[in-house]
């Protein structure tokens, strides 16, 4: 297979990575770039652990190949937020109880991200439609649609 | 994984030559949902994938005098949010809504969703019942096919290797118009259809001037209920009829036991599913 370089925006910054053909965006980013933040689940596009930002949608990675994020923009949880300066969503997330095992967690946040961007007043209906590409085994869901409403609120729970 | 080449050709006729000398060995990808998988398990093998996914001109949804235009490239996403689909056509935007999640919608076509030909393609139900017809373009010219002519089997098509879908056009509706998607799955989301239905009524006077209905998952493709709609056209949009009409399904369908549901269940479900989705058409008839 014929490699070949591509170039994108993660994160805000340029990076330029050499890929195969037959890569998904997902294994350049955990194992190329070392962004292991986003998690695989599946590899076919049925669980959204995967799921990333690309253009300011979420897709689940496992589905892009990286040669199809060139000259693109990407962002992963990585980008957004830091244990200093946590994203409202994350700081909501870990104070209600959104969390357990935290294997669906990066890809819930980055659908709730790309959802609030587009719709920053959601019902909570359209909150569970916006999530359900998001598999949890572990919360049963209602404290993650919990911490999504009160971010749309634009409260930030108790610590 | 299965191994092969990439290209991201630039313009149309790149990606068409590209398709012909690939000879059937090469796949066009746009969104990948269906194609990636199928790769990954063994299903398909192509050489090399053309990706199609970023040309211009094949992502269109325009309304005109004729009837609706819809590229190709269009995602589900968009389809579900298209404000032209808001009158007699809406069943086309609730069958995009109905697909995967928000991930999948994001990145998957309309296209890709009519080519990969599966007996439950969402949105197949729903361009049968508003008789879409498909553009077909490759290197050596462009033909015009039915959708109704265009699947052969599960999975398979007339298109041929070094075609791709261009235009999906849908011929303008009367007034008295209304249409209904419904899907069952055994989830709310990310569940491929126990059985779909995508009804299109006209009516005139309280009668059914035009009365088209599609099923999914019954039958090795996605087919019309036309003993149900023979039995209906030019009568009166009644629930006892509609529901009488409906029994006739069975000579329609030909559905399977799988790990999702029994050929049993199927045969009820379709019959409920072809009834509700005509009552709810006319009943959207009755509120406009």
């Amino acid at each position: 297979m014929k490699e070949k370089e591509i170039s994108f925006k993660l994160n805000g910054a340029d990076v330029a990575v050499s890929v195969l053909p037959n890569e998904s965006l997902l294994k350049v980013l955990r194992r190329k770039l070392g962004f292991t933040g986003t998690k695989e689940g599946c590899g076919k596009g049925d669980c959204g652990a995967c799921t990333v930002i690309l253009d300011g949608d979420a897709v689940d990675s496992c589905l892009v190949l990286a040669m199809q994020v060139d000259g693109r923009e990407v962002m992963t949880i990585e980008g957004l937020g830091t244990r200093e300066n946590l994203h409202p969503l994350q700081h909501n997330f870990i104070h209600l109880g959104a969390i357990q095992c935290g294997f669906c967690t990066p890809g819930q946040l980055m659908s709730a991200k790309a959802f609030l961007d587009k719709n920053p007043r959601p019902t909570r209906d359209e909150i569970k439609v916006a999530i359900s590409g998001n598999l949890c085994r572990c919360t049963g869901y209602v404290k993650i649609i919990d911490a999504i409403e009160v971010t749309a609120e634009g409260k930030l729970a108790a610590s | 994984m299965h191994e092969f080449e990439y290209f991201a050709p630039k313009d149309l006729k790149e990606a068409l030559d590209l398709l012909s000398s690939g000879r059937g060995k090469y796949a066009a990808i746009a969104g990948g949902t269906d194609l990636l998988p199928a790769v990954r398990a063994g299903k398909a093998k192509p050489e090399s994938l053309v990706d199609i996914s970023r040309l211009k001109g094949l992502d269109h949804l325009r309304s005109g005098p004729e009837g609706l235009e819809i590229g190709p490239l269009v995602t589900h996403t968009k389809i579900a949010l298209a404000p032209e689909l808001n009158g007699p056509f809406k069943l086309l935007a609730e069958a995009s809504l109905s697909i995967g999640g928000a991930q999948v919608r994001n990145r998957g076509t309309i296209g890709g969703n009519i080519a990969f030909g599966s007996p439950a393609g969402d949105t197949i139900p729903a361009l049968l019942a508003l008789d879409a017809v498909l553009t077909l373009q490759s290197k050596k010219g462009k033909r015009e096919v039915k959708i109704v002519d265009f699947f052969t089997g599960p999975g398979q098509t007339v298109m041929k290797s070094d075609e791709i879908i261009v235009n999906i056009e849908i011929a303008r509706a009367s007034k008295a118009a209304a249409s209904s998607f419904i899907k069952f799955g055994r989830r709310n989301a990310m569940a491929i259809s126990l059985v779909s239905a995508g009804a299109y009524v006209e009516l005139s006077d309280g009668h059914f001037k035009e009365l088209r209905v599609a099923l999914g998952s019954v039958a090795p493709m996605v087919v019309r209920a036309s003993s149900c709609e023979e039995a209906l056209r030019g009568k009166e949009a009644d629930p006892r009829l509609i529901e009488e009409a409906s029994k006739k399904v069975v000579d329609d369908i030909s559905p399977i036991s799988d790990i999702r549901a029994s050929a049993e269940y199927r045969g009820l479900l379709a019959q409920v599913l072809l009834k509700r989705s005509i009552n709810q058409a006319v009943a959207a008839l009755a509120r406009a």
